[in-house]
């Protein structure tokens, strides 16, 4: 009986590796006439004690023309009331990235209030952004206060190294 | 012992029905697929929506072409694709990714 629960113990393991040791499960990339595009799916690093989780995704795609190459980084928190953002900074030792943000939308869920938003920035700000030992902070200024996020520690290790690999990918393989 | 890991596995497939795939494996699943294709040209923008399913008996989300154009803002569809995530059938995610403008 025990050996029977090992080996299926051994399947669902196996299973689960493959699927942390697998990049593709964490970004997409698709190629046309005008470059190729990339996309990190939706992943939620960061927190606040009051609001709750930040999730955010960046897509950038790589026209061969851009002399600036800009990527776009959507992001989601939640709120109590509606709070509408107007700047968002995200910051570590090594990176400083900030600017004015565009609203997506904003509605209820359950009996909160769910923000989403874009930000438009260059793609070279967010190639310092993942290192596992410096966890970043997120700050985002609404009309009448400012929500400061942390990184959920495992949570900012596990993904670091992925995060940084997937950019390496897109510096490497940019048109530009 | 063979027609017990038969049972499990037969059990996993049957969980991993939820889960819109022309393939599927009964222990692990990490597929991607294209879903549909318009006549619009380009795409710069990408959102995502997702269900997940838990041990066959829970789903939740909203895996919608337009839950996905709103999380990205996009008005113009270039093309959909889907992605398809399973262990042993116990935790389903369901994808729609989608491409536009």
């Amino acid at each position: 009986m025990k050996i029977r629960v090992a080996i299926i113990l051994l399947f669902v393991l196996q299973a689960l590796c493959l699927s942390a040791q697998n990049l593709s499960r964490h970004y997409v990339s698709r190629g046309d006439i005008e470059g190729t595009i990339y996309h990190t799916m939706p992943v939620t690093l960061f927190s606040n004690s009051d609001c709750g989780d930040l999730t955010y995704d960046i897509t950038y795609k790589s026209y061969a023309r851009d002399t600036i190459a800009m990527a776009t980084l959507n992001f989601t928190y939640y709120a109590d009331e509606p709070s509408p953002a107007e700047r968002v900074s995200i910051r570590s030792a090594n990176t400083h990235i900030e600017g004015s943000v565009s609203r997506l939308y904003i509605e209820p869920e359950r009996n909160r209030w769910k923000h989403r938003y874009t930000l438009h920035l260059p793609i070279e700000q967010l190639y310092g952004l993942y290192n596992a030992d410096q966890s970043p902070e997120v700050v985002i200024t609404t009309q009448s206060s400012k929500l400061e996020y942390q990184a959920k520690r495992s949570a900012w290790r596990e993904y670091a190294p992925i995060g940084y690999k997937i950019f390496e990918v897109i510096r490497l393989n940019d048109a530009r | 012992m063979l027609k017990k890991l038969l049972i499990l596995a037969s059990a996993a497939f049957v969980m991993t029905g939820c889960i819109k795939s022309p393939v599927q494996g009964a222990f692990y699943t990490d597929i991607q697929d294209g879903m549909m294709v318009t006549g619009n040209a380009g795409s710069s923008k990408v959102g995502t929506a997702e269900i997940k399913g838990y041990v066959g008996v829970v789903a939740l989300g909203d895996a919608s072409i337009q839950a996905a154009c709103k999380d990205a803002g996009i008005t113009r569809i270039h093309h959909v694709d889907y992605k398809s995530l399973s262990y042993v059938g116990v935790y389903n995610i369901y994808t729609v990714v989608v491409y536009g403008e």
